[in-house]
C-alpha cells in the first residue's frame, strides 16, 4: 500500500541579506492512511513550517527549494496551481492552527467562515450548506450550533473557537487533519477537552492525523508514531511506545528528561542548555553537538546518517550502532 | 446603538453651538468690515454709510446682532448678501452647492474606488517593480500644486489638442432648448478636467492608505488560516483581508467628507467652476458677513456630520465595538 503523503528532501528557505535562512532543511518522511504521526521539538526547529509547505503556504518571501518533493495520493503536490492547488488546501488536507483567536477573522461570524469552507470544496444550495454547517458544528461539540453560528470570534471562549477552527478544518472532508500545536493557546483545563474531541473525531472519520506539539505528554497513547525534530531536520523517528521505552538519540532522550517539567513552552530542556541554533547558520556535522553531553569524535565533523536503532525506529545519531535502513 | 447615537448627536450639536458663536464673534474682531470694502470703490458720505450699517444691523450690539441672526437662522434665513444685495444668502448658497457637490463627489468616488483597487494591487505585490512606480506616481500627484496642474491639464487638453473645454461648467453657446442628454454631456465634459486635477492631487493619500493598512493586514494569522481553507485568491483578499484593512480609508473618508460642501478653492478658481469654494473665497475678500457665516456653519455641520458618520460606519462594521 503505498502512503497516504509522501514527503521527500523537504527544503524551505527564506532570502536575507546575509545569505538565505534554511529553517527547514531535508526533511522526509511519510504518512499511512489513517494514521496518527506525532511532530515533536522545541520552539524554533521547523514544524509550523513543515506543515505549511504541506498546503504551499509558506508566508513571503519564503520558498519551498526546488529538489523537494510533497506527493499526495499520487499526486506532485509542488506542481499544482490554482484550483487543483485550493482543492488540496481545506480539501485533501485541513489545518489546525495553534491559536484560534487571531485565526479566525474577526469581523466574519463564526458560522460564515465555517460555510465558506464547506462551499469552498462543494457546491451545494445554500439551505444545504447551512445544514452542513450546523451539522460540523454540531460535531466538534458547539452547543445551540445554529445559535451560535451567529457569533463573532471575540464573543465565543477560547476553548470554543478552537472547536470551530476544527470545525473548518473537518469542512472539506479531508484526508490528513494537521493540527499544529492546537492547544498550546488554551486554558489547562481546555486543553485536554481538545485533544480528546480530537480524538474522537480521528476515530469516527479515520482519517490520518499529524500533530505538531513540544509536548511530548501529548504524544503517550495519541498516536502511532513519533518523529522527532530538530534545527530544521528529523533526528529519530519510532513507534510511539518504543520512543518512550527506548530513545535512540541523546535529543530525544533530552526531551524525555524534561518532561515532568512540560507544561509551558519547551524553551529550555532541563537537562541541556541553551537553545535551538538559528537557521541562518546551522553547526556543522550534527546540528545537535554543540549541545550534546554524549558527543563524540565525528559529531562536530560529520553529518550522521540514519540508522536503525530498533524495530521501526530509526535515528541519526553516531552513537547508534545499527545498519543503514 | 441608539443611545450612543443619539448622546454622539446631542453632543454635536452642542459643539455646533458653540463653533456658531465662535465664528461669529471671530469674523467681527477681526479687522475691517463690509463697509470699508463698498467705500474702497468710491467715496462714501459718512450718512450713506450710518444708513447702510442700519440696514445690514451693523449698527447694533454684538450681542444683539447674534442673536438676530440666530433667531433668522434657525428658521433657515441668513439675511442677504452685502455684496451681492438684494439676493437671499440662501439662495446665493443653493446655486453654488450643487456645482461643489457634483465636483466633489466625482472626486471622491474615483478616489476611493481607484485608491481602494490601486492600494491593494500595491499591497498585493509589495515591493515590485509596479509598487515602486504607483509610488513614485501617485507622490508626484500629490505633490503637484493644484492650480499649476489645472494650468497644465488646461493648456494640454483644452487649448493645445482642443479635446475638453477650459472653464466653466456648461458652455453658453449650448441651445436652452437642448435636450437632457445633450445638458448632461456638456456638464460631463466640462467635469472632466477640474475632477481629473482633484483626483490626481488626493489619490496618493488614499493609495498610501491603503497600501500599509493592507499590507498590515495580510500579515496576519486570519488570512493564511483563510487561504489554508482553500478559499479563492480573491475571497482571502477582498472579503478576509480587505473586509479587516477599511477601517482607516473610513476615517480618510470622514476627513474628506466635508470636501463636498466646502469646494476646492484653488482649483474651482482656474476653472471657473461656479462651487462654494470659490464663493467663500470671495465672501472673506469682501467680508460679506452673511455669506461667511452661512458657509461657515455649512463646513461646520459638514465636519461634524462626517464624524459622527465615520464613528456609525467603524460601529456598524466592526463586531468589536458593536459589542462595547
Ligand atoms: N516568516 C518567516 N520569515 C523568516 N523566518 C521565519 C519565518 N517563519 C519562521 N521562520 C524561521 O523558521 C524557524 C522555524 O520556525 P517554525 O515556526 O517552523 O518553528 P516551530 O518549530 O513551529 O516553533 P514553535 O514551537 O515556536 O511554533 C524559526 O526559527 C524562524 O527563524
Ligand atoms: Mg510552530
Amino acid at each position: 500500500m503505498t502512503p497516504l503523503l509522501t514527503v521527500d528532501n523537504l527544503r524551505v528557505t527564506f532570502p536575507r541579506a546575509t545569505g538565505p535562512s534554511t529553517p527547514v532543511d531535508g526533511v522526509s518522511f511519510s504518512i499511512d492512511r489513517g494514521e496518527r504521526v506525532a511532530l515533536v521539538g522545541e520552539s524554533g526547529s521547523g514544524k509550523s513550517l513543515t506543515c505549511l509547505a504541506l498546503l504551499r503556504l509558506i508566508p513571503h518571501p519564503g520558498v519551498i527549494a526546488a529538489g523537494s518533493s510533497i506527493r499526495l495520493d499520487g499526486t506532485d503536490v509542488m506542481t499544482l496551481e490554482g484550483e487543483a492547488l485550493r482543492a488540496i488546501r481545506g480539501g485533501r488536507i485541513g489545518l489546525v492552527f495553534q491559536d484560534p483567536m487571531t485565526s479566525l477573522n474577526p469581523v466574519l461570524t463564526v458560522g460564515y467562515q465555517v460555510q465558506e469552507a464547506v462551499t469552498a470544496h462543494r457546491s451545494m444550495s445554500r439551505a444545504e450548506a447551512r445544514d452542513r454547517t450546523v451539522a460540523l458544528l454540531e460535531e466538534v461539540g458547539i452547543p445551540d450550533p445554529a445559535d451560535r453560528a451567529g457569533a463573532y470570534p471575540h464573543q465565543l471562549s477560547g476553548g470554543l473557537r478552537q472547536r470551530i477552527m476544527i470545525a473548518i478544518a473537518l469542512a472539506g472532508e479531508p484526508d490528513l487533519l494537521v493540527a499544529d500545536e492546537p492547544t498550546t493557546a488554551l486554558d489547562v483545563t481546555i486543553q485536554a477537552q481538545i485533544l480528546e474531541l480530537l480524538d474522537r473525531i480521528r476515530t469516527r472519520r479515520n482519517m490520518a492525523v499529524l500533530l505538531i506539539t513540544h509536548d511530548l505528554g501529548v504524544v503517550a497513547g495519541r498516536t502511532d508514531r513519533v518523529m522527532v525534530m530538530y534545527a530544521g531536520q528529523l533526528i529519530e523517528t519510532a513507534p510511539t511506545p518504543r520512543l518512550f521505552a527506548a530513545p535512540a538519540h541523546p535529543y530525544t532522550q533530552a526531551l524525555l528528561q524534561s518532561m515532568p517539567r512540560l507544561t509551558g513552552p519547551l524553551n529550555r530542556l532541563a537537562s541541556i542548555g541553551g537553545s535551538v541554533p538559528e537557521p541562518t547558520a546551522w553547526p556543522s556535522g550534527c546540528r545537535f553537538h554543540p549541545r550534546c553531553a554524549r558527543r563524540i569524535g565525528p559529531c562536530a565533523a560529520e553529518v550522521p546518517p540514519w540508522r536503525e536503532a530498533g524495530p521501526a525506529q530509526e535515528g541519526r545519531c553516531w552513537l547508534i550502532e545499527g545498519q543503514a535502513p | 446603538m441608539t443611545r450612543w447615537l443619539l448622546r454622539r448627536l446631542l453632543d454635536t450639536l452642542a459643539t455646533f453651538l458653540l463653533v456658531a458663536v465662535l465664528v461669529f464673534v471671530l469674523m467681527r474682531i477681526a479687522p475691517g468690515d463690509p463697509l470699508d470694502r463698498l467705500s474702497d470703490d468710491r467715496p462714501m458720505a459718512p450718512a450713506e454709510q450710518a444708513r447702510l450699517r442700519a440696514l445690514f444691523g451693523l449698527d447694533q450690539p454684538l450681542g444683539t446682532q447674534f442673536l438676530q441672526f440666530a433667531g433668522a437662522a434657525v428658521r433657515g434665513d441668513f439675511g442677504a448678501s452685502i455684496e451681492y444685495y438684494p439676493t437671499r444668502v440662501t439662495e446665493l448658497v443653493a446655486s453654488r452647492l450643487g456645482p461643489s457637490l457634483l465636483l466633489g463627489a466625482t472626486v471622491l468616488l474615483i478616489n476611493l474606488f481607484a485608491g481602494v483597487w490601486l492600494g491593494v494591487l500595491q499591497a498585493r505585490r509589495r515591493g515590485s517593480r509596479l509598487d515602486r512606480w504607483l509610488t513614485r506616481l501617485s507622490l508626484a500627484g500629490y505633490a503637484a500644486p493644484s492650480f499649476w496642474l489645472g494650468w497644465m491639464l488646461v493648456s494640454i487638453f483644452a487649448i493645445e489638442w482642443r479635446l475638453l473645454p477650459a472653464a466653466q461648467m456648461t458652455d453658453p453657446m449650448l441651445p436652452p432648448n437642448a435636450g437632457c442628454l445633450a445638458q448632461a454631456a456638456d456638464v460631463g465634459a466640462h467635469l472632466i478636467l477640474p475632477a481629473l486635477t482633484l483626483t490626481i492631487i488626493s489619490l496618493a493619500a488614499t493609495m498610501r492608505y491603503q497600501r500599509s493598512a493592507m499590507l498590515e493586514v495580510l500579515r496576519l494569522d486570519f488570512v493564511l488560516a483563510a487561504r489554508a481553507r482553500g478559499l479563492s485568491e480573491r475571497r482571502v483578499i477582498w472579503r478576509h483581508a480587505w473586509r479587516n484593512a477599511l477601517f482607516p480609508i473610513l476615517t480618510l473618508l470622514g476627513l474628506w467628507l466635508p470636501v463636498l460642501v466646502t469646494g476646492a478653492v484653488f482649483v474651482e478658481q482656474v476653472f471657473n467652476w461656479p462651487g462654494l469654494g470659490s464663493l467663500t473665497a470671495g465672501a472673506v475678500m469682501t467680508r460679506d458677513y452673511p455669506v461667511l457665516m452661512a458657509t461657515a456653519l455649512l463646513v461646520a455641520a459638514a465636519v461634524l456630520l462626517s464624524g459622527v458618520l465615520t464613528d456609525l460606519a467603524h460601529r456598524l462594521l466592526d463586531p468589536r465595538s458593536r459589542d462595547q
